[in-house]
């Protein structure tokens, strides 16, 4: 008989063989090229990459970049009931002057108390710009003669008042209230109740005056790891006055505290991995070349860092803590690889017979990453990139260099056990088997059932609880409780048409929503709006109408003492020609705008708070989508934002789901039963893989969802390999395969139940657990349903499977 | 997130505050007013009645105003006026409480989003409540006389009270335990002057003291 034609693949393999040296030795090349790429490649252990692409990123991105980026800020508490007032000022001041170097400068913009009522009375001269439609209403309605003879009396009284020596000023510059009524929106928007503090000699204390908040700014940019480090390791190392304790926020904290956490996350799971992946390796192979089939792993994933941050940069901490379950998944190729070839003394005749079933079983693998890049979040993007090119390239170094590295033939322990006759294999106690499946189905469809999906983003972050806790202090302390705010941010290149964006969505807003919108354009409008509003004052102040309230204020004031020129401030002001310009002078309104303004590279930003209630929300998230450079920022966007992603996830893995359930049904299972049996253990294994979490009383998060959708794919090999072996009478081959696929992906999975960061521990969790079910019932329960549903002669089998599975 | 808002809220806010520095203040008068704080601190509660003149520009004559002030260490405060007109007005903590019978209801506010008010507020407070040493970041100051004690403030360059205050002399009893006489004069030039009388030294004050409308 002769020896049939040599296939593509055995002619590239044989190809690759007869120059192995020179591509061994031209890899090591690529590989030194990696390891130099990666030396010079950027990582973030931001949790940013784990939220959906959107509004949502790109408002906590452009937060953090626009304020909480340089700013460190510090709650002291006084601890200790004996200190004075006097004495915590004084431990405070002299830690602000510890703290104050180049990485800390003490916030000091120049606005102070000093003046605030001069300015607040200098304001008043603005009323003519802010005089809009209500503003009109409210003074026709001021200026009635009654109503005069009403003001006057209120002036007189507040005189009785003992702040009438600071603000008397007022009334006699404004007796009617006109201008400070228009003000009382910059009183408003300075009294926001967003936080709880009270200023007194130019400090900030707590209502209780227990506590003292410090703001300082720092030139260190968030995404200096060094430098971060070291502004924390300073903040750390300080020592803090004897009787005060201090909570302090930064995002920094944050940066420093993931990536140390990240990274020793990476480096435990990398030793503890490869620990246990060549201990497995030697304990069952006891061939010291089967190192080789973590070998090749580990070179594609350290191949495809570099090669995954052509695309995405820069590569989260996150992914490349998934790297050893990649190596674990990888590893199954050279696994195939190895138990082929040692029945086979022509490698690349034993590697053929593996190519097509292993290549169907990378590509349900790639399928379930592939997906991941519909998932809108930057992290699972990146995560598809390097699992894909990582295990792609395994796929192709396990066909066509791990042979060369075998040699010829080579023995293993597993050669020492006889393969039994096709047909001497009974499946026992198959409805024991059966029921196993059965139960582990209803299990974890009963544990899942007890699930509480989370969507708060907090889940996701690895911080250190002490800081996390510090910042629930420092909120505690702080917030005045008035409920959650929602920000509304408008950016345009200039600042007129910041204002001007910014005023047409509030205008909206506020017919719909009231009052309750906290904005900047409530009280300064863009010249266009400006420029109205002073021919609306200029028409209203005519001169009779003038003269008028002349006589009135002059009558009515008479009656309670008031001299004639009591009030002749108020009358000078009326006769001044009013003009367009900011009052960029004065301190009290450059407070306010600072607070609602900034600048950034991008131009200006105008923002609005308003309350996260979901009417608001809604409204003002939609009413964004309409004005361009507009965005919403809320914990309610941020949460709906993330259900919205589980449930995307959630669609994805059933879409997955089918599309795998027929291509493999149609590819690989002789029948439907077959099919349904293959997905018993995939099944099972997700609802396990979300179900666990809930036992040991954890909220399901979107990290969950996302191991589960790897555990199906997986699985799903599991399930054809197990069903395609019995088939053809192949099952204790195909038993021994998954048994060590399934170790070796299970370590992989697996070292990351010994890490602190949350994403990498629920990963972890999720997926050991979905693999070890879907393991246990692949080998277990399928033989019984199998032998119950499905059992036929397997020569006839054969004659309708397109390939041979190893 | 929460807190990322929040904090966020709180930074853009907090860029408008400075941390004043501490002013020198002379040894001897520093030591004189540590002194008479000494004396005022074993006064937990006090109640006093005044009599208020105020001289001013705009009225053609003096307002002679009649009340009592109660006070309760830490933070609380009354102020009532019981004639020409009736007004009440209860400080606690950060929140200002205030009555008239005019108006007939109670109209409260947060101090803390108030700057404006809240200093002047603070300023008040701190010359009833024997906080000297604090008024010497906004003041010099001067003891016209050490027996029977007169203390002399006038404002500091930048300081919000010099916009409205020229000088506050202060003259104290002859036990030093409460004052007397307040005098005020404004930068326009009005005066006012507080005479005190009737001093009650810790006593029980009962919940009702701090509602605006009590009498």
């Amino acid at each position: 008989m002769s020896e049939p034609a040599p296939t593509w693949f055995e002619r590239q393999f044989l190809v690759v063989r007869s120059r192995r040296v020179a591509v061994f030795f031209l890899l090591t090349l690529v590989m030194g090229a990696a390891l130099a790429g990666i030396a010079r490649m950027k990582f973030s252990s931001s949790v940013e990459v784990m939220l959906p692409d959107g509004n949502v990123r790109d408002a906590i991105r452009f937060l953090t970049e626009a304020s909480l980026a340089d700013k460190v800020v510090v709650s002291l508490e006084k601890s200790d009931p004996s200190m004075t007032q006097d004495e915590f000022v004084s431990a405070a001041d002299q830690f602000t002057a510890r703290l104050r170097s180049p990485e800390l400068v003490p916030v000091d913009t120049g606005a102070a108390t000093a003046g605030m009522l001069e300015n607040f009375t200098r304001l008043l001269g603005c009323a003519p710009q802010l005089f809009d439609a209500g503003a009109l209403a409210a003074a026709e309605a001021a200026v009635a003669p009654e109503v005069i003879a009403r003001s006057v009396r209120s002036l007189y009284q507040d005189l009785a008042k003992p702040a009438s020596l600071f603000t008397g000023k007022l009334g006699r510059n404004d007796p009617l209230g006109i201008a400070r009524s228009v003000l009382g929106r910059l009183e408003r928007l300075s009294a926001a109740n967003l936080y709880d503090v009270t200023l007194e000699d130019g400090r900030l204390f707590s209502r209780d005056r227990r506590h003292l908040l410090l703001v300082f700014t720092t030139p260190v940019s968030l995404t200096d790891s060094a430098g971060s480090r070291a502004l924390v390791d300073r903040l750390d190392a300080l020592s803090l006055p004897a009787g005060v304790r201090a909570d302090v926020v930064c995002a920094h904290l944050h940066t420093a505290s993931n990536e140390r956490i990240l990274t020793r996350d990476i480096g435990r799971t990398s030793w503890v991995g490869a620990i246990a992946f060549l201990l497995i390796f030697a304990g069952v192979f006891r061939d010291w070349r089967s190192a080789a089939m973590l070998g090749i792993p580990v070179c594609t994933a350290l191949l495809a860092l570099p090669l995954a941050a052509l695309f995405h940069s820069p590569i989260s901490y996150i992914v490349i803590g998934f790297g050893m379950v990649i190596v674990g998944i990888s590893s199954d190729y050279g696994i195939y690889v190895y138990v082929m070839t040692r029945h086979c003394g022509e490698p690349a005749r034993a590697v053929r017979r593996i190519v097509r079933p292993m290549g169907m079983g990378l590509l349900t693998t790639l399928a379930v990453f592939f997906a991941f890049y519909f998932s809108g979040i930057e992290g699972y993007r990146q995560l598809a990139t390097f699992a894909i090119i990582s295990i792609a390239l395994a796929y192709l170094g396990s066909l066509f260099l791990l042979p060369h590295l075998f040699g010829e033939r080579h023995a293993s322990r597993l050669d020492a056990a006889p393969q039994p006759a096709l047909e001497s294999i009974p499946v026992t106690r198959p409805i024991l088997r059966a029921l196993t499946a059965a139960l582990a189905l209803a299990l974890g469809l009963a544990l899942l059932s007890r699930g509480v999906f989370n969507t708060n983003i907090i889940q996701l972050d690895g911080t250190d609880r002490g800081v996390l806790e510090s910042e629930k202090r420092f909120e505690k302390t702080w917030s005045a409780g008035g409920g959650e705010q929602g920000i509304l941010a408008v950016t345009a290149p200039t600042y007129e048409e910041a204002l001007a964006r910014s005023e047409t969505l509030c205008d909206t807003a506020s017919e719909k929503l009231g009052g309750r919108l906290l904005s900047f354009s409530t009280l300064w409008r863009s010249e266009a709006s400006r420029s109205a509003n002073i021919a609306r004052w200029q028409a209203f102040w005519s001169p009779d109408r003038i003269a008028s309230v002349q006589a009135n204020l002059l009558e009515s004031g008479a009656r309670y003492g008031f001299t004639a020129a009591a009030f002749q401030p108020f009358f000078d002001q009326l006769h001044a020609v009013p003009g367009l310009d900011e009052p960029a002078d004065n301190a009290l309104f450059q407070m306010i705008k600072d607070r609602f303004v900034r600048q950034s590279a991008d131009g200006f930003t105008v923002f609005s708070f308003f309350p996260d209630t979901p009417e608001f929300t809604g409204t003002m998230s939609r009413l964004a989508e309409s004005v361009p450079g507009a965005f919403c920022v809320s914990r309610r966007v941020l949460t709906d934002s993330l259900a919205a992603s589980i449930g995307h996830t959630l669609v994805l893995v059933t879409v997955i789901s089918l599309v795998l359930v027929l291509g493999l049904t149609l590819l690989l299972s002789p029948n439907w039963r077959l099919a349904l049996i293959a997905l018993v253990p995939a099944v099972a294994a997700v609802l396990w893989a979300l179900g666990v979490p809930a036992l040991l009383q954890h909220t399901i998060n979107l990290c969950h969802v996302t191991a589960a959708a790897v555990v199906f794919g997986l699985c799903v090999d599991y399930g054809i390999y197990m069903t395609h072996g019995l088939t053809h009478g192949l099952e204790r081959r195909s038993k021994t395969t998954i048994i060590l696929t399934t170790a070796t992906s299970l370590i992989g999975a697996g070292v990351l139940l010994l890490t602190e960061h949350p994403v990498l521990f629920a990963i972890g969790l999720s997926l050991t657990t979905g693999m070890l079910v879907g393991h246990i019932l692949a080998v277990w329960a399928v033989p019984g349903l199998f032998a119950l549903w499905a059992r036929t002669e397997p020569r006839q089998l054969s004659a309708r499977a397109p390939t041979q599975r190893p | 997130m929460k807190t990322a808002v929040f904090a966020f809220s709180l930074c853009l806010a907090s860029q408008a505050f400075v941390f004043a520095a501490e002013p020198e203040v002379p040894a001897r008068i520093a030591e004189r007013l540590r002194q008479l704080e000494s004396k005022l601190s074993s006064v937990r509660t006090l109640q006093v009645d005044f009599v208020q003149e105020k001289q001013m520009a705009i009225l053609e004559q003096k307002l002679v105003l009649k009340g009592r002030i109660s006070l309760q260490q830490p933070d609380k405060m009354a102020w009532r006026v019981r004639s020409p007109i009736r007004y009440g007005m209860v400080i606690q903590g950060s929140t200002l409480r205030q009555w008239s019978e005019d108006t007939r209801d109670i109209q409260q506010f947060s101090l803390a989003g108030n700057p404006v008010f809240a200093a002047a507020i603070k300023q008040i407070q701190n010359w009833f409540s024997g906080n000297y040493l604090a008024l010497t970041r906004d003041f010099h100051v001067a003891l016209p006389s050490e027996s029977p004690l007169v203390i002399e403030f006038t404002p500091r360059a930048g300081s919000p009270a010099r916009e409205v205050i020229q000088r506050i002399v202060m003259r104290f009893g002859a036990d030093e335990r409460f004052l007397r006489r307040l005098e005020v004069t404004e930068t326009g030039g009005d005066t006012m002057g507080i005479t005190f009388s009737d001093p009650a030294f810790n006593p029980a004050l009962p919940a009702e003291e701090w509602d605006p409308r009590h009498e």
